[in-house]
């Protein structure tokens, strides 16, 4: 697969200078996201384990996390001990944006968990907001890393809708593809091991559900699986269901 | 065919390759909706993305498969699915 190195270029530079009329407000057409956080005052890089927390509710919410590599998962633990997956992130996502909108005064309610090992830049919310008055092209990177989380998030609520349980997991793998996909011979393979427990715990079902379907897509050779990573055989042919 | 069938898109996610346009380019769109289209130029280290309109992309997609019914290519049924696939 071919790795990509730059965002979208919606605008021409003729375009858009028209557009804001000064230069310090342009698109930083070079610039990433990672850059603009990397460079920022106080900012560290992490790299967790597999299954280790990066913060847990309760835990003062002072940073935001940007990540590398790797994937993690937002939850809410219930005192049932039952755990609600709220998010599963990709690379280049943004998190712990509380902390943006409370500024060190607040707790963290979502449990962060590295889903695989992650690396990831964590920089203090107070250096994002200097940056951010300091020079409008980091405003506008943060915007479109918030924008996409929000349509990620969409997305995943469209997912939810679903009344059907079928559907509501054809939906979910095709997001899964989407944002952890690795093309290969047969198909896309979602390059996440996951339980069975893991996607029900994502998708508001019941292991012993998510088990019987996932037989039911192997047995109509929709996919297969091989140790928990699960490869869709023609992804494209599955969001057609979902146009 | 030289453009890899998925590509990875640093906010989108994977794309998939829905035709080959000009100069060298290729329309990608993604895969979940399959409504936003990319004119995407590969590069020797990964790849620039220009997001185009709907139109400009069935408008390249529609070239390619006449080009190919012109020439009698024998990947014809292969363009024909992913053109109804996305804009059907």
């Amino acid at each position: 697969m071919v790795t990509s190195y730059r965002g979208f270029t919606r605008f021409n530079q003729q375009r858009n200078s028209q557009m804001v009329g000064n230069s310090s407000a342009s698109l930083p057409t070079n610039k990433t996201l990672l850059d603009v956080i990397k460079s920022l005052e106080g900012v560290s890089n992490e790299t967790v384990d597999r299954s280790k927390t990066i913060f847990f509710p309760g835990d003062p919410a002072e940073r935001v996390y940007l990540i590398r590599r790797g994937a993690v998962r937002l939850s809410r633990v219930y005192e049932t001990g039952e755990e609600i997956t709220v998010a599963l992130l990709r690379e280049n996502s943004l998190f712990g944006v509380l902390s943006l909108l409370t500024g060190h005064r607040s707790d963290r309610f979502y449990h962060a968990v590295a889903f695989t090992r992650v690396e990831l830049v964590a920089a203090p919310a107070t250096s994002v907001r200097n940056a951010i008055e300091q020079d409008a092209s980091v405003g506008l990177l943060l915007l479109q890393g918030l924008s996409s989380r929000v349509l990620q998030t969409e997305t995943m609520i469209e997912t939810l809708t679903h009344r059907d349980m079928s559907s509501r997991l054809a939906s979910f793998l095709l997001v899964l593809c989407r944002d952890f996909g690795v093309p290969g011979e047969k198909g896309v393979t979602i390059d996440l091991r996951l339980s069975h427990q893991a996607i029900a715990e994502a998708i508001g079902s019941t292991r012993v559900t998510i088990t019987r379907l996932l037989g039911e897509l192997k047995s109509s050779s929709l996919l297969a699986i091989d140790r928990k990573k699960i490869t869709i055989f023609d992804p494209i042919a599955l969001a057609k269901r979902f146009n | 065919m030289n453009a890899e069938r998925y590509l990875n898109h640093p906010t989108f996610g994977m794309l998939y390759l829905v035709s080959p346009a000009s100069k060298g380019r290729d329309v990608y769109a993604t895969l979940y909706a399959q409504k936003i289209f990319f004119l995407v130029t590969l590069q020797p280290r990964g790849a620039t993305f220009e997001v185009i309109p709907y139109m400009d992309a069935r408008h390249y997609s529609d070239m390619h498969l006449s080009k190919c019914k012109r020439e009698k290519s024998s990947d014809m049924g292969v363009w024909q699915e992913l053109f109804n696939q996305t804009f059907m």
